[in-house]
């Protein structure tokens, strides 16, 4: 594995058992920017991430990838006997100065409206929240990359896009690469500048687009909703 | 519920004072204190012991071999447990080790010791080599059941090796060396009695029975037996009283009812 800050993979065989998830695979992902990978489920999307994450070693192949990557899990994945700021205090241990992680926490409780339950234990918040934990954890991680998969998934409508707008409100204080996975259209085209539908099995590119607005300005665009059509035929084929 | 646990600690008593009644009647039936004293003659015995300096310079000297012992078990057993939790070459590496260990007669590393170790040392390396593999079979379980969601999220954010094993490993592994330390001791106060009736140190509660079965004192070996088994009861309800603790912060306070809890809570 290659550690840059451009992100790419190159070539990328992985099978697990017979089942070949990824056979001379190639992407590169545009530095800076977030890109929204959709696909059918068992496609290989979560399985890109964690080859990107250096979770999964790939059989063969070229993987460049930052050194320090930020990963927002489906799953909040905070650890329940640990408070709020110790969770986040837990990826910073080690990599910053005593003062400056308190600093960072602080910053990062306070973007993500979680300033007064610092102190409370995850068993105490609610998914929305615990969610909104992981993700200012995940900034408060100073990582070139952010790896999201379906992080707003298991929420209901309004916590998600409640979630959404905090998001791209952190992204653009602290601007990295970020690529997500999702299932749901709509948060792909309000998210990405870089669509992609994966299919599979094994997994191939089967549609590409850039988005050129921005983020801020993507709320009722009549080009976007045609892509969102477009998108829609993609997935169901 | 509360009346149910009432019932319960009811039906625990009446077991012990069933068990107490039939010694009792065996003994009064059989009516040789040689072969079987009464239950309140073996008692009588304790207290007498307990009156004597001698009996806590014995037990002070078991209760610190099988600490000794059982401590060394732990550590290392903890040790090479996360080690071979955390990496599959450390697991294939001491599996065979801790079978064979584990089907080594008690009697074979009795004898073994006796003839490698000094007398006193002879207890401390039995109560050793017996804990040692439950202690390490405990950990690997308790590994394997560490959610694996959260070890990937510690790797990916490159926690350091310290953090990963105090605050992630031991805490997740609390009800898995509780149970360590239950049937590990458990086995420690076995071992170490059979030990030291052997191996013969100058103090030591194995060696005080003995002493009472050469002088024919069936009630003092009663009333030895007895303080071993209180003993034991001790630390399992220590180690109870202690595992409530840690628990109180993060799952209890909230209401959560499924915090570890161990045994006869």
């Amino acid at each position: 594995m290659k550690e840059t800050s451009k992100i790419y993979v190159e070539h990328i065989c992985k099978s697990f058992g017979s089942l070949k998830v990824f056979d001379d695979f190639s992407l590169e992902f545009p530095e800076g920017k977030i890109s929204a990978i959709l696909g059918p489920s068992g496609c290989g999307k979560t399985s890109l991430l964690n080859i990107l994450a250096g979770l999964l070693r790939v059989d063969s192949g070229r993987v460049a990838t930052t050194k320090e990557v930020s990963y927002l899990f489906q799953e909040p994945r905070l650890l329940p006997w640990l408070t709020i700021r110790e969770n986040i205090a837990l990826v910073l241990q080690g990599k910053m100065a005593a003062g400056e992680i308190e600093a960072t926490i602080d910053e990062n409780l306070k973007a993500t409206g979680l300033t007064d339950f610092s102190g409370y234990y995850p068993a105490q918040l609610s998914g929305g929240m615990l969610q909104r934990a992981a993700m200012a954890r995940a900034f408060a991680f100073d990582a070139p990359l952010l790896l999201m998969d379906e992080p707003f998934k298991s929420l209901d409508l309004k916590t998600r896009s409640e979630l959404i707008t905090n998001f791209l409100q952190l992204w653009s204080l602290k601007p990295r690469t970020v690529i997500t996975v999702t299932h749901d259209i709509k948060e792909g085209v309000m998210l990405g500048d870089f669509l992609l539908v994966l299919s599979g099995k094994p997994a191939q590119v089967s549609f590409q687009r850039k988005v050129t607005l921005l983020q801020t300005e993507r709320s009722n665009n009549p080009q976007l909703m045609a892509l969102e059509q477009e998108l829609y035929q993609q997935l169901l084929a | 519920m509360k009346a149910f646990s009432i019932n319960r600690n009811w039906i625990s008593v009446l077991a012990i004072l069933l068990v107490l009644a039939g010694w009792q009647l065996a003994a009064v039936r059989i009516h040789l204190p040689l072969l079987l004293p009464t239950p309140g003659q073996a008692l009588k015995q304790v207290l007498e012991l307990l009156l004597t300096a001698d009996f806590w310079h014995h037990l002070g000297a078991t209760l610190g071999r099988g600490l000794l012992g059982f401590g060394m078990a732990l550590i290392l057993g903890l040790a090479i447990g996360i080690a071979a939790g955390e990496s599959k070459a450390v697991y294939s590496f001491f599996r065979p080790l801790i079978v064979v260990i584990r089907s080594t007669p008690v009697m074979s590393v009795i004898i073994l010791a006796l003839i490698w170790f000094r007398h006193e040392r002879v207890p401390v390396f039995v109560a050793f080599l017996m804990a040692f593999p439950i202690v390490v079979q405990n950990i690997i379980e308790g590994f394997r059941g560490i959610d694996h969601q959260l070890i990937e999220m510690v790797y990916t954010y490159r926690v350091g090796y310290k953090d990963r094993l105090l605050k992630l490993y031991l805490p997740s592994l609390v009800p898995f060396i509780a149970a360590a330390i239950s049937s590990g001791l458990g086995i420690t106060w076995k071992v170490l009695i059979a030990a030291e009736v052997l191996a013969y140190p100058p103090w030591g509660i194995g060696t005080q029975m003995d002493t009472a079965r050469v002088y024919l004192q069936t009630d003092k070996v009663f009333a030895w037996t007895l303080v071993v088994i209180g003993l034991g009861l001790f630390f399992d309800y220590l180690l109870d009283y202690l595992l409530k603790r840690p628990f109180r912060n993060w799952k209890t306070a909230t209401g959560d009812s499924s915090a570890p809890a161990r045994g006869h809570q």
